[in-house]
């Protein structure tokens, strides 16, 4: 094996556990994330030879969120499938379970680009200028939208709290 | 704790689910592939944008070569008068012979207002031995006082333009000679003359020949661009 590919298996390792839970808080679904993350990896090993020596993570991140935000631009399409998806058992709200019911609640009331921005600012921890940078818009649009996506999360909060 | 706090806290616990883990070796498969298909791609527009660049050259050139250019019978050389005074630059056409240098100058006829074009030889010693003479016309833009140097010296073919011209062609049966040429301000004409040339060695006097002449944009000249001797 290659150098190159030896350094490359490295970053796999390393660095998959993050973009799957990443791709996990873009989609909001599991299957969703892992062929999310593969892709991001194949992408990623396709133009190795030229950022393995700059920051190959910043690349898969960029990639990542860019992805998820395409595939969002499309026509809606809906592959029919005879497997039910997953449903959390009733009942199990341990406090890591709620809490992350409730996080995947919130962030499902976003739309994809406020979604990638939160992730981007509070889950990868990217100052406002980075995330522009990497989504290719404005620090306006980003501060705009952000604030915009933590709105949604606290009415909604609000409004469950009201009717509960 | 507040709401972004929260935020970030959520995000922060590893999520309830549980991933596969990645098969690397399909990851690298896959990315070998479309490694290999960019690189195809980018050296395919590379070649393509080689194939277009050079495909304009040469459609630049043959559009120039095929451009009308005009044929023009070489006039038979007039022996000069001995003691011809050059008006203007004595234009050295860097051809030698036994005789000397070839060179080429105007000269006023003596008590007239008329010029002749004199191919000369000028010797070492700076001694100017004239060989043959054309009488000059400056009433009207293109080729003039095409003439051969043939037998006299080894110049195949001269004469002078009038025009803003910036660079010569002549064919002679298919092949292509290489054309000199130097403005004479002091008359507003550009005195031209062929290098010799193994193709060029029979050119005499009736010999046809082709000559075109262009602007600094590489348009051709085509007004008065017949021969008036």
């Amino acid at each position: 094996m290659a150098r190159g590919d030896v350094e490359f298996v490295e970053f796999v390792q390393a660095s998959t556990a993050r973009l799957q839970h990443a791709a996990y808080l873009l989609t909001g679904d599991r299957h969703q994330a892992e062929d999310d993350a593969q892709t991001v990896l194949v992408r990623v090993y396709t133009v190795w030879p030229r950022i393995r020596r700059q920051d190959p993570f910043a690349y898969a991140r960029k990639v990542l969120a860019n992805l998820v935000i395409d595939r969002w631009r499309r026509p809606f399409r809906e592959d029919a499938t005879e497997e039910l998806p997953e449903r959390p058992a009733p009942g199990d709200f341990a406090d890591g379970v709620a809490v992350q019911e409730w996080l995947m609640r919130a962030l499902a009331r976003l739309s994809p680009r406020e979604r990638a921005i939160v992730v981007l600012r509070h889950f990868w921890d990217l100052s406002e200028a980075d995330v522009a940078a990497e989504l290719g818009v404005s620090v306006g649009t980003v501060k705009s939208t952000a604030s915009r996506a933590l709105a949604k999360i606290r009415m909604s909060d609000e409004l469950v709290e009201r009717v509960s | 704790m507040s709401d972004l706090d929260r935020l970030r806290d959520a995000m922060a616990q590893p999520p309830a689910q549980h991933f596969a883990p990645v098969d690397v070796e399909r990851v690298m498969r896959l990315g070998g592939r479309r490694r290999a298909r960019r690189r195809l791609l980018t050296g395919a527009a590379v070649l393509l944008t080689l194939v277009v660049v050079a495909g304009s050259v040469i459609g630049v050139q043959l559009y120039r070569n095929a451009q009308a250019s005009t044929a023009v019978t070489v006039a038979a050389p007039h022996p000069a008068a001995v003691g011809a005074v050059p008006f203007g630059a004595v234009v050295d056409t860097g051809v030698v012979d036994n005789q000397g240098h070839a060179v080429l100058f105007f000269a006023r006829v003596r008590d007239t207002a008329q010029y002749q074009l004199v191919l000369a030889h000028k010797a070492a010693d700076g001694k100017i031995t004239p060989v043959s003479a054309e009488d000059a016309d400056f009433t009207g833009d293109g080729f003039h006082g095409v003439t051969t140097g043939h037998p006299s010296s080894f110049l195949p073919l001269y004469g002078y333009f009038i025009g803003s011209v910036q660079q010569f062609k002549a064919t002679y049966q298919g092949d292509e000679l290489s054309v000199l040429d130097q403005p004479v301000p002091e008359l507003n004409v550009t005195v031209f003359w062929a290098a010799p040339k193994y193709d060029a060695e029979d050119i005499t006097a009736a010999s046809v020949v082709r000559l075109s002449a262009f602007d600094a944009d590489g348009n051709l000249l085509t007004s008065g661009s017949g021969p008036a001797r």
